[in-house]
């Protein structure tokens, strides 16, 4: 296996200059995006940084309690994010989001760690936690675009729902159509990544294992896998959200919480 | 049957009512009538459950309106919306959200055939017909449903005398249907049983 070429401080510095030409195109078209772009730059090498370090230690240690303990610090920040890009209030949402995270993540690491990679040790760090962190990280992005149009949705047009709870036959039926139109617009985008993965892009996982020197069958078979842990990962972890946290966002009329939206 | 004892309802900035009680009996027809904001679509959404007096109490067909029953109560009624402007696109998605059975549909058809309303229900979709036979339609499908108390918010606002005429005509041939409505249309209210000014 070849040794991967490391990144030297220079080379990493030398990539930030490519940030030149967005940024001047910004300020050329007057994008207001600039600070926030400039912001969401200095926190990713912060971030990533802070991560490389822990995960050094992390995996060092290899200790199932402290690999858990990670991951449920990345269930919990992916929830209070969602709630957040959702314009959610965080007291009727945090609990049934970080379950779902949390239940989508215990389903999906059982199976694909346990069944179908066989590993001896499941909370093995090198595997536990960057499987749960991609998992994680697509389910979040596509649970605040389904949260946010569920409860968009509901807010806008409550006088269907309304409609529906009186001259519908249930509850669970007046908030059908709203569940579906979040379902599909949650995991529509999922669905197209995936009809196109290996045309016209090659996912980051499988990139990073070919230039860590695996074979690409051995990566694509892990890309296989991933985007499958993926795609079941995302699809749980928005319905589950939607079903628990209908049971947060009614009184128990049915009429839609005054105070579930941020003012 | 529908009972409301001494129901006082406000609002931080209007006042609906105060120790209000009336029967309506099987049946029987009533309109709330009074000036625009006075609350009379607010006293259909208290019999629905959507909106919580600040005391009183409310029978409907003997069961006491509560968060156990009011599903079953729910289940006893339909309700036209005022404007019925709900963003649905055509007649065919109104009967899919409201998960009609076959009978239901075939009555749906003949509601809109009696209301005048079946070539913009078969043909049309909603943003190319008018608002009152929107409203028209939305009540064929709302009458389909077959139940026994019907609540009708402001049911003759975008109606001409004619369609009116049509609505009389197809809600006389509904035998013991319980009508609670809102309106300050003339000969809406002369066509109710009675009448509660607010």
């Amino acid at each position: 296996m070849k040794e991967i070429v490391d990144i030297g401080i220079g080379s990493l510095a030398l990539g930030f200059l490519l940030m030149i030409i967005p940024i001047a195109g910004f300020i050329y078209f007057k994008v207001k995006i600039v600070k926030e772009t400039v912001i969401a730059l200095i926190r990713m090498v912060i971030q990533l940084s802070l991560v490389a370090f822990y995960l050094e230690y992390i995996f060092a240690w290899n200790n199932a309690w402290v690999n858990v303990i990670w991951v449920c610090v990345m269930i919990l920040v992916g929830a209070f994010t969602t709630i957040k890009r959702a314009g959610l209030t965080y007291r009727f949402f945090i609990l049934p989001f970080a379950i779902s995270g949390f239940i989508s993540i215990l389903i999906l690491d059982a199976f694909f760690l346990g069944f179908v990679i066989h590993l001896d040790y499941v909370f093995d760090a090198r595997y536990f936690i960057p499987i749960s962190g991609m998992v994680l990280g697509n389910a979040l992005n596509h649970n605040i675009v389904g949260i946010s149009n569920y409860f968009g949705r509901l807010a806008k047009e409550q006088d269907l729902y309304y409609f529906l709870l009186v001259n519908g036959d249930s509850r669970k039926n007046s908030l059908a159509p709203f569940i579906r139109s979040a379902i599909k617009s949650g995991l529509n985008p999922l669905i197209a990544t995936m009809s196109v993965i290996g045309l016209i892009s090659l996912p980051g996982m499988m990139t990073g294992q070919i230039l860590g020197g695996s074979s690409p069958m051995v990566a694509i078979k892990y890309q296989i896998l991933i985007m499958l842990a993926i795609f079941v990962g995302c699809s749980i972890n928005l319905m589950l959200s939607i079903l628990l946290a209908n049971r947060f966002a009614f009184d128990s009329f049915g009429r839609i919480k005054a105070n579930l939206f941020k003012k | 049957m529908i009972k409301c004892e001494k129901i006082n309802l406000s609002f931080p900035k209007q006042f609906i009512c105060k120790d209000l009680s009336f029967e309506v009996f099987a049946g029987e027809s009533i309109c709330f009538s009074g000036p625009s904001g006075k609350g009379k679509s607010s006293l259909l959404k208290v019999l629905m459950g959507f909106i919580t007096p600040q005391s009183g109490n409310i029978q409907i067909d003997g069961l006491e309106l509560n968060s156990d029953t009011i599903a079953a109560i729910r289940n006893k009624m339909i309700w036209l919306p005022q404007n019925s402007n709900l963003p649905v696109d055509s007649a065919n998605e109104l009967s899919d959200l409201l998960q009609m059975n076959a009978k239901q549909v075939e009555r749906f058809q003949q509601f809109q055939d009696q209301l005048g309303v079946r070539e913009c229900g078969d043909d049309k979709s909603f943003a190319e017909i008018s608002g009152g036979q929107k409203q028209r339609i939305v009540l064929a499908a709302c009458l389909s449903l077959d139940r026994s108390i019907i609540l009708l918010d402001e049911p003759v606002s975008a109606l001409d005398d004619y369609s009116i005429d049509l609505l009389f005509a197809t809600l006389n041939s509904l035998p013991n249907k319980t009508i609670v409505s809102t309106s300050h249309n003339k000969k809406w209210i002369d066509y109710c049983n009675r009448t509660i000014e607010l």
